[in-house]
């Protein structure tokens, strides 16, 4: 499953959709295999750093793509991008993990939820989409100190002293960097729509 | 007079999106996010950027064996956890307030007397007790007493309108606040306002509003 070839494998937003597809309507297992071993690693990458621990980020890993394998027909490339779409049923699941975990420690409460109340989100339906692209060319047009705090913040646990301390600016700044990025970014995607 | 759109902040959104919001404030984003499609709109860019950052990211050491790990659960069955009917449906608050989605499973509070014209009841949320979940409901005209804040504050309005230093929030904005901001938030004179918030931390009141807020102090 791993080897340098691998690595450095880069689909294009299109490849995604195309492997989805044929997961999604031949149940297809070599489609299904290229995707995990495009996703596996950067969700791993991602859930490390939302503080699961190495078993933890294993098991939701195999969670979130056994969700992609069952959930494929109703992916709609209309509504998100291939990655959007897998980036928020790993989210979810890390949240609703960690839900349940911070109930089991209330035992006397007797739980009145049923099942999780999901966010509307790339899950579901959604008013306007951006894809990856168009983000990530969005993202090109910014200030390049500008994008680096975007980049830093999105993924971090602590982004404000990540961000002072990859840019050398005072934690002070980073704040008011970090909304004018964030403001920017927004003027630009919405230009595009 | 236009109405100003209180939407949530990018970062707030931000973090939402990258499921960095505790549970409480992300209960609260989740309701504004079903009353307000400009959010909704915001928020989607958000999550296209978390997935495009989602491919940009260094790759993890997974186990040799994940995928055949993964493979094994695809022949396994669904086991179709038997739903269990919730305790709590609030589709609607006696007050005339239609109770967002993510609210409706959840134990509200009886009212209680916070202060002269302003009343708030709990809700129950076990997965984040450091967080002060209520819905808040003053009178019509009300002054609230100006207080600042420890910890963050989100307020989504479900009914009703106050005012405040940063302008007019009206049913499905979003007001934040933090350990930076004070405020003293006025209803409107035609009706009652009720809000869903989650604070964080105890608020700071000053003075003789130090007394309204006891209920909340030492939570
Ligand atoms: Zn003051
Ligand atoms: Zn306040």
């Amino acid at each position: 499953m791993s080897g340098s070839d691998d690595r450095a494998w880069m689909p294009t937003a299109s490849d995604l959709a195309e492997l989805l597809g044929l997961v999604a309507v031949h149940q297809d297992r070599q489609a299904f295999a290229a995707l995990f071993r495009f996703y596996a690693p950067r969700l791993k990458s991602f859930l490390l750093r939302q503080g699961f621990s190495d078993s933890e980020c294993e098991d939701l890993i195999q969670e979130a793509m056994l969700n992609v394998w069952r959930r494929a027909a109703s992916f709609d490339i209309a509504k998100a991008g291939v990655s959007t779409w897998i980036f928020t049923i790993a989210r979810n699941a890390g949240i609703d993990r960690r839900r349940r975990e911070a109930r089991a420690l209330q035992p006397a409460y007797e739980d009145p939820v049923e099942e999780s109340d999901p966010a509307p989100s790339a899950e579901g339906e959604l008013i306007s989409r951006q894809s990856e692209q168009q983000v990530r060319a969005a993202l090109e047009r910014l200030p390049p100190d500008q994008a680096t705090v975007i980049r830093l913040s999105y993924y971090s646990d602590n982004p404000q002293s990540e961000i002072s301390k990859a840019l050398g600016i005072p934690l002070g700044t980073v704040k008011s960097r970090m909304r004018l990025a964030l403001q920017r970014l927004r003027q630009l995607m919405e230009e595009r729509e | 007079m236009t109405m100003t759109q209180h939407i949530a902040s990018d970062d707030v959104l931000l973090r939402h999106s990258s499921g960095r919001l505790s549970a409480a404030h992300a209960l609260v984003l989740d309701c504004h996010l079903e009353m307000s499609a400009e959010a909704r709109s915001r928020y989607s860019h958000m999550e296209a950027l978390g997935g495009m950052l989602l491919e940009e990211l260094p790759l993890a050491q997974v186990g040799d064996d994940l995928f055949e790990k993964t493979l094994a659960r695809l022949n396994q069955p669904v086991v179709a956890t038997p739903r269990r009917v919730p305790h709590y449906d609030h589709q609607r608050l006696a007050m005339g307030v239609d109770v967002p989605t993510p609210l409706r499973h959840r134990q509200i509070g009886n009212w209680r007397w916070m202060g002269p014209g302003m009343r708030f009841a709990r809700i129950e949320m076990p997965e984040d007790p450091t967080i002060n979940l209520v819905l808040l409901r003053i009178a019509a005209g009300q002054r609230m007493p100006e207080h600042g804040h420890s910890g963050k504050e989100l307020t989504l309005i479900l009914k009703g309108a106050f005012s405040d230093e940063s302008g007019r929030y009206t049913v499905g904005d979003l007001a934040e606040e933090d350990g930076e901001t004070e405020h003293r938030p006025i209803v409107d004179t035609d009706g009652e306002c009720i809000c869903l918030a989650s604070i964080e931390g105890p608020m700071r009141p000053h003075g003789w509003a130090a007394r309204l807020f006891q209920p909340f102090i030492g939570l």
